[in-house]
């Protein structure tokens, strides 16, 4: 994964069941969400998820972190 | 079923049939050049899927052709079928990522246009194929515009690059366009809209990608 002075990183959630809770599925570098997005779906296609989310890891807040 | 239309719209239907077949499949090959040489991993990986998609949705259509065998070339059609009808500016492997990027953005998206404009299609071979491939194609849509303006952003000789063969491709394509017998196809209902509509619409989506180059004003004046 590349990461051009414009991009940022972004973390992929995904799920491919009503029933269960969006998981981690791993990253993308893009200059934005909406890239992101085209990214993520391209990278993370091993299921027919039923819903994926983009998230900037700078949005993100550690609560535990050993 | 294509018997049953009059002899006009029959022509007008399969000289569509065929510009769409055959820009999706070169688009398809143009895209697939650069699955090992995109700016990022990422971008390689979304014009893969990108290509992947192009070159299925062209596949998926082939076989419309066959009811129109009679009134398309004979290099068209069969096994080793040559492409003759396809959008101006795929004839060449693109010179650099931003011929990618001009693509991307203007002739996906007067694909995704007709296609829009098919969904209510009375033609209904053509009508059910539309919208598995509207739904791809906003992530084809979302990538160009993306793309467009992060080599706005950007500035410089790329910008400059992306204005000039944004404004290419927008004539070229106005132009493939008009070859078309668009209104005979909307007066049949096989399309929603008219030439007009169409290019109205064509010209609307490409508003956010015109605007970053610099490019709105002009483009309405065309």
């Amino acid at each position: 994964m590349s990461a051009y002075a414009d991009e940022e990183i972004y973390e992929v959630f995904a799920r491919n069941k009503a029933d269960q809770p969006l998981h981690h599925v791993g990253y993308v570098s893009a200059p934005s969400p909406e890239l992101a997005g085209v990214y993520a779906r391209s990278i993370y296609d091993e299921f027919m998820w039923i819903e994926m989310i983009v998230v900037p890891r700078a949005a993100m807040h550690s609560v535990i972190e050993t | 079923m294509s018997d049953e239309l009059a002899p006009e719209l029959r022509r007008a239907l399969a000289d569509l049939l065929l510009g769409l077949v055959d820009t999706k499949q070169q688009l398809g090959y143009r895209y697939a050049e650069w699955c090992t040489g995109a700016p990022t991993l990422e971008a390689a990986t979304a014009a893969s899927a990108m290509a992947q998609a192009e070159l299925g949705h062209s596949r998926a259509m082939l076989p419309l052709l066959d009811a129109f065998g009679d009134l398309l070339p004979a290099e068209a059609l069969g096994d080793q079928r040559q492409i003759t009808r396809a959008a101006p500016g795929l004839e060449l492997s693109f010179a650099g990522w931003t011929d990618f990027i001009a693509a991307n953005t203007i002739i996906d998206g007067v694909l995704t246009t007709l296609f829009e404009l098919a969904t209510s299609s009375t033609y209904k071979p053509l009508q059910s194929r539309t919208r598995k491939m509207i739904e791809e194609e906003r992530y084809h849509s979302a990538h160009g515009q993306g793309w467009t303006l992060k080599l706005a952003r950007g500035g410089g000789s790329a910008v400059e690059l992306l204005r000039t063969r944004v404004a290419e491709l927008l004539d070229a394509t106005l132009g493939w366009l008009e070859s078309f017998d668009i209104d005979t196809l909307a007066q049949a209902g096989v399309l929603s809209g008219g030439r007009d509509e169409l290019r109205s619409r064509f010209l609307q989506r490409l508003q956010p990608t015109l605007k970053a180059c610099g490019l709105a004003d002009e483009a309405l004046a065309r």
